[in-house]
């Protein structure tokens, strides 16, 4: 990631403005939820500081795997973003893994419920989710990746 | 002798698809806490696609079933809890579903580890 230097005069000016914009709407307002910054796979690269890689990447698959592979790629770089870094911990017995449960469509596979284990999995870390709301934006927003990803050829 | 048999390693799933073998060095164009998860992936891609053969997972059929792993923590890994299965629903889709629960469920207790390594965060 390229790094950008900036002056303690700059620096202070940029603090004084966003404290007075913080001031006058209050904290509270400022707060975004992480589904407002990811809304593709190019988001959640810049949030994770990652050059974002392009289907010709993933040649070394094969034609027939290429799409699917990449995919998954977007899929585990998304997630991680959406998860906020977040590290599951299946010791954790209150702590909730959400996923979510696919149903076939006429065309492909649809977003039928959000399932959630705790100390066991169906899909494991890298596909799950901190929030049910978070799980339900991911799998409605980029189901065409979860249906590439699910490509058998 | 069954076709879980004849596997016990990524090595024997790609000599029975005649296909080149890849190496951790193949995934280093992806983020580095990203590669073993990925080769891991790749290598349960194959193995299980050697498995099933080539009959393929149609979801319209509620009939035909999809055997998939349902793992739990052990306090080191995940190991295998139980074999769930599906007709026209999935969590894993068809990449990570077996035919039968008992490929699936030797599937998976032979290569857990590879389970581990795709799973890693």
């Amino acid at each position: 990631m390229e790094k950008l230097t900036i002056t303690r005069e700059n620096a202070v000016k940029v603090y004084q403005a966003a404290k007075l914009l913080s001031d006058l709407l209050g904290a509270g307002n400022l707060d975004l939820d992480i589904t407002e910054l990811v809304g593709s796979y190019e988001d959640a690269c810049r949030l994770r500081g990652v050059t974002p890689l392009s289907l010709s990447d993933f040649a070394f698959h094969g034609p027939k795997r290429q799409e699917q592979k990449y995919a998954d790629h977007q899929l585990d770089i998304i997630i991680e973003a959406l998860n906020e870094g977040h590290v599951f911990d299946y010791d954790d017995d209150d702590e909730r893994k959400h996923y979510p449960l696919f149903k076939k469509t006429g065309s492909g596979f649809a977003l039928h419920a959000v399932y959630c284990d705790r100390t066991s999995t169906d899909v494991g870390p890298r596909r799950s989710f901190r929030k049910e709301e978070t799980a339900r934006y991911c799998a409605t927003k980029f189901i065409h990746l979860y249906n590439q990803s699910f490509q058998q050829q | 002798m069954s076709i879980i048999d004849r596997i016990n390693s990524y090595e024997d799933a790609c000599q029975i698809k005649g296909i080149q073998p890849r190496a951790i060095s193949d995934f280093s164009f992806l983020p580095e806490e990203d590669r073993e998860a990925q080769f891991a992936s790749h290598q349960l891609d194959v193995m299980i696609r050697v498995v099933n053969g080539e009959k393929g997972f149609d979801y319209n059929d509620r009939n035909q079933r999809k055997h998939y792993p349902y793992l739990v923590w052990t306090g080191s890994g995940f190991a295998l809890l139980a074999v769930g299965c599906g007709g026209t629903r999935t969590v894993v889709g068809p990449r990570r579903s077996f035919h039968s629960e008992e490929a699936c469920r030797k599937f998976v207790t032979k290569f857990i580890h590879l389970y581990n390594q795709s799973y890693q965060q």
